[in-house]
């Protein structure tokens, strides 16, 4: 079992898994902005997948420099298998607990 | 904030092992949304993201740290320094975290103090530390003539040479390896792109070679170049005008530029940074294309000498060399026109002469001052942090009772000064950023300020100027100025720190154990160590007000002197026809027009033409003498005068008054008789009790040594500078003597920076490529003039107010605190009959001794320390009576305010609440 997620790691780990291989800090960040409408620092997210990959959920590669990030590196990261039960389970969880009171939620 | 500092701020507060990426990714960004969004968004972004880095970086690290030791026993604790070291870091960081606020604030108060002294600094180390951007710099000297100064008989100032002479000194000269002149000149660009008015200097062939600089490509000018007259023109351009006005055009050298309406080709283009000796040269000509004339005017003096010395000459040597060499000099070419005996030069070492004495002075000042208030600043936290300490005596206490050394005691408060003044510092470092970013808008024009004012009887030295140019590009961060934060930022951790730890060292633990851990014992006198430390800052605050108000003095006394015309509603501009396309028939139709079109102007009062604005640095001088007299004498005996290009209408437009006979009038043209006008000082100081109006005169320039006739007597008007005295002045008519550089003056009633462009216009309408320049209102050439003063008075004013409400804050923390300490005292005294008068009394009378010692020592060093300032001050002296007593009663009803808050709460004590505590 694995422990559970905090709600900023799920929206990293969900960000990965719509970006698909290959996505990166800037990414990541792009896509929780858009997507949940939240202003996060690049290196919040960094922070996050670096104790994600600590506990096993991701795994990181770094990339080849670029001209246009002044010859620095990517760090690429993937999604674990152990990540994704983990993403499963959160998602079960909160499927479970909001189940048949969706129409409430939005009028809270 | 600007971009390179925010990723700067970005990489220190990420972990190193994640800095590539963060910082990549953060440029990635930056540059994506700047192509969504524009500039303007893609900062804010990452301003916004900067913040939201800082605000989480303590806790991201800490994040970091806990998942790579996710079970880590803690560790067993052992002796050695480096571990007790870490383990009172992590205490101190454990307090901080409990304390937020008091950590801020006093974080905050040290970023203020160590930032304003970085800023400072910078900019000192900038003007008088740094080494010249020169290969071996300490052998450059500049070589000047020296002149018998007029305004102080017996003494010498420091001039230029004129072209034969230097060829004379060149020639005979053998101290120096390498030797060249230059001058400062105003050029006009045109031809490609814009007409554009630059800075460029005059130089022979060796200047680069003098200074250690090779044209980065092309080549410097060749011996043809600079001394004979007919040479092909040739040019060389600055680095930042390549690529500002030619793109970097790899091909620009055998390109054509016009200079002044002349063709030149560049021959070379200079290293990146380099503006010439003037400190803002864009473009660089020879001699004899640019002032072919002067080739064989040996009185005509104009250019500075800069040279190499060999390495085996001393520099004693060499100056005592150049003085044999410049009498050699004097006596080989006679004079003829100007001047008086006695000529001759001296050698200076270029760092001796890179910024004159007033602004060395005045930096000097100001970083005392700087000093003064981060003292201030330290006194405030040393009595924050031993009033910390005092609620931890039983912390401490019991420390030293299991066995602490006093040792580790002492060395845990130091750690806290430390910190806090390692967080100060690194705030400081950006309030410095800010500071700086800000600095640019207190410097001058800088075409100002190579003509300022300097005080009266040490004139500028005219080649030198450029050195001065404190421009903000200089003063930056360099390894020195931050390695002199962090010296300052030690050097203030001990000093906050003293107090606090030499009270824990003295504690017994027994006595605080005893009683309970209250903070009672300890002598308990109102008096204390603190008190004295809030006497030393109100002596410190007292220091820095005196100099501030003496400055702030001085201003006003500026503002009052009048320059003799009325700035308000005045515009001037700048007018130069180049000689090649304009004789004097078509540059006198020129003006004519120009005059008719503005004075057409809505809005337009009036509208004249003059040679020289005032308050500019001083005009142009010449020798006057009486008929029968055919020249003049050469011996001293003929007065020196100023003279004045003007139009008839010029006195009316500035607001000069006509005292006795007529102004000049359109009758007074080339073929009438020639006319003159004279000022008061003129006519004061050379017709002594009489009339001057109608006698008959010679002056050395424009045509008039065959004579004319004074018409009219004219109010007075500063042209030098605000603080110099006006000195004889004659006005002759632009019609009957023809000049090309100009300056328009337009009286308007409306703003007058609203009408120039519609002034541009007008002069384009005419000639669409004369550039304009100048372009300024007399209220800021009147601001420009006194702008030493003026930042001087801002900066010393500024650092005042800093300084005394540190210190109010001091008097208020000190005066509560000892109330609450004295709660049961008080108690008891209500107790006993005494009403909230006498308890108030009992309070503030402490105040007021603290506060009279204070302004006592205060007033003592500060009768000391303002001799310094004597030379930065104008119409008022350093020891100012009503400038002392004014801010010594403007500090002590400020110290009373800061300790009647305290006083009153003392009132508000219950006797029975107190006593019962006890």
């Amino acid at each position: 079992m694995a422990q559970p997620l905090g709600e900023f790691e799920q929206m990293v780990l969900l960000a990965l898994v719509r970006l698909g291989p290959g996505a990166y800090g800037a990414t990541v960040r792009r896509e929780i902005q858009m997507r949940a409408r939240r202003e996060v620092s690049i290196s919040a997210v960094y922070t996050t997948l670096e104790r994600l990959e600590q506990k096993g959920l991701v795994r990181s590669r770094i990339g080849e420099p670029t001209p246009e990030r002044g010859g620095r590196r990517r760090r690429h990261f993937d999604l674990l298998p152990l990540g994704a039960r983990s993403l499963r389970e959160a998602y079960t969880a909160l499927v479970g607990m909001t189940a048949g009171i969706e129409g409430r939620l939005k009028t809270l | 904030m600007r971009g390179r500092l925010a990723l700067v701020v970005i990489r220190l507060a990420t972990p190193r092992a994640a800095r590539e990426w963060v910082v990549g990714d953060t440029v990635e960004e930056f540059q994506r949304i700047r192509e969504a969004l524009g500039d303007r968004a893609a900062r804010a972004w990452l301003r916004r993201e900067t913040w939201r880095v800082l605000a989480g970086a303590p806790r991201h690290r800490l994040a970091v740290f806990r998942a790579a030791r996710p079970l880590r026993p803690a560790r067993n604790r052992g002796d050695g320094p480096v571990r007790d070291f870490i383990q009172d870091v992590r205490y101190t960081l454990r307090l901080f975290g409990r304390a937020p606020a008091f950590t801020t604030i006093a974080a905050a108060t040290l970023a203020l103090g160590i930032g304003a002294n970085t800023a400072i600094f910078a900019a000192v180390n900038a003007v008088l530390f740094r080494s010249l951007p020169f290969a071996d710099a300490h052998r450059l000297m500049l070589v000047h003539m020296t002149v018998p100064d007029r305004d102080q008989p017996g003494t010498f100032r420091e001039g230029v040479w004129s072209y034969p002479k230097y060829r004379t000194f060149e020639t005979t000269q053998h101290v120096f390896e390498e030797i060249a002149f230059f001058a400062g000149r105003d050029l006009d660009l045109s031809g490609s792109g814009e007409p554009q008015r630059v800075r460029g200097e005059v130089v022979t062939e060796r200047y680069p070679a003098v200074l250690g600089i090779t044209p980065v490509s092309g080549r410097a000018f060749s011996h043809d170049e600079v001394h004979e007259a007919g040479t092909p023109a040739a040019a060389m351009i600055s680095h930042g005008l390549w690529i500002r006005r030619f793109g970097g055009d790899p091909g620009v050298v055998g390109r054509q530029i016009q200079v002044n309406a002349t063709p030149y080709t560049v021959v070379g283009v200079l290293p990146p940074g380099f503006r010439g000796l003037i400190g803002n040269a864009d473009v660089w000509v020879p001699l004899a294309a640019f002032e072919p004339s002067q080739l064989d005017e040996a009185q005509s003096h104009s250019y500075t000498i800069v040279a190499r010395r060999r390495p085996e000459v001393s520099e004693q040597a060499a100056m005592a060399a150049v003085e044999v060499l410049g009498r050699q000099v004097d006596a080989a070419h006679a004079r003829r026109d100007v001047g008086m005996p006695g000529w001759a030069a001296r050698a200076n070492s270029m760092y001796a002469s890179r910024i004159d004495a007033d602004i060395r002075r005045a930096a000097l000042v100001l970083l005392g001052a700087v000093g003064f208030v981060l003292l201030i600043a330290c006194v405030n936290l040393t009595n924050l942090l031993a009033a910390r300490a005092m609620a931890r005596r039983r912390e401490v206490a019991v420390r030293v009772a299991i066995g602490a050394g006093r040792g580790r005691i002492v060395r845990q408060f130091f750690v806290e000064g430390l910190l806090l003044a390692a967080l100060g510092a690194i705030g400081g470092l950006l309030v410095a950023a800010v500071l700086l970013g800000g600095a640019a808008m207190l410097l001058p024009d800088s075409d100002v300020f190579f003509r300022s004012a300097v005080a009266p009887g040490r004139p500028r030295i005219a080649g030198a100027a450029g050195l001065t140019r404190i421009g903000a590009s200089m003063i930056g961060f360099d390894r020195v100025t931050v390695l002199f934060t962090a010296a300052v930022a030690l050097l203030t951790a001990m000093l906050v720190s003293l107090l606090p730890a030499a009270q824990a060292s003295m504690l017994r633990p027994v006595d605080v154990l005893k009683s309970g851990g209250k903070a009672v014992a300890a002598g308990g006198r109102w008096i204390d160590t603190r008190g004295v430390l809030v006497t030393v800052q109100i002596a410190l605050a007292l220091v820095l007000l005196t100099g501030a108000g003496l400055m702030i003095r001085s201003t006003s006394r500026l503002l009052d002197t009048g320059i003799g015309v009325d700035p308000s509603g005045l515009l001037t501009v700048r007018v130069d026809l180049p000689r090649a396309a304009y004789d004097s028939a078509r540059g006198q139709a020129f003006h004519a027009q120009l005059l008719e079109r503005i004075r057409a102007l809505p809005g337009v009062e009036a509208a004249a033409l003059g040679l020289c604005p005032p308050v500019s640095g001083g005009c142009n001088d010449t020798l006057m003498w009486f008929p029968p007299q055919a020249g003049p004498r050469h011996d001293g005996s003929d007065p020196v005068v100023g003279i004045h290009w003007i139009t008839p209408d010029y006195l009316r437009t500035l607001g000069v008054r006509v005292l006795r006979g007529r102004n000049f009038t359109e009758h007074d043209r080339a073929e009438q008789p020639r006319v003159l006008l004279v000022n008061e000082t003129a006519a004061r100081r050379i017709w002594p009790g009489e009339d001057p109006v109608g006698k008959r005169v010679s002056v050395g320039q424009g045509g008039f040594h065959v004579g004319a006739e004074i018409i009219g007597v004219v109010s007075d008007v500063r042209y030098r500078a605000i603080e110099t005295a006006p000195i004889p002045d004659v006005y002759v008519p632009l019609a009957q003597s023809y000049q090309s550089r100009m300056r328009l003056f337009v009286r308007t009633r409306l703003d007058p920076a609203s009408l120039a462009p519609a002034v541009a216009r007008e002069v384009r309408g005419l000639d669409p490529a004369l550039p304009l320049s100048e372009v300024k209102t007399m209220d800021e050439r009147v601001a420009d003039a006194m702008w030493r003063t003026r930042v001087g008075a801002w900066m010393l004013g500024g650092f005042a107010g800093l300084a005394l409400l540190l210190t109010a804050i001091g008097v208020f923390g000190v005066m509560a605190q000892a109330v609450t300490q004295r709660t049961a005292e008080i108690g008891i005294r209500i107790a006993l009959g005494a009403g909230s008068r006498d308890v108030l009394a009992l309070v503030l009378v402490r105040v007021a001794a603290l506060t009279a010692a204070g302004i006592g020592s205060g007033t003592a060093a500060a009768l000391g320390l303002t001799r310094f300032m004597r030379t930065l001050l104008y119409g008022v002296e350093p020891g100012d009576p009503m400038t002392f007593v004014s801010v010594a009663a403007l500090l002590g009803l400020i110290a009373l305010a800061a300790g009647y808050f305290p006083a009153r709460r003392a009132t508000r004590v219950d006797a029975m609440e107190a006593l019962r505590a006890e």
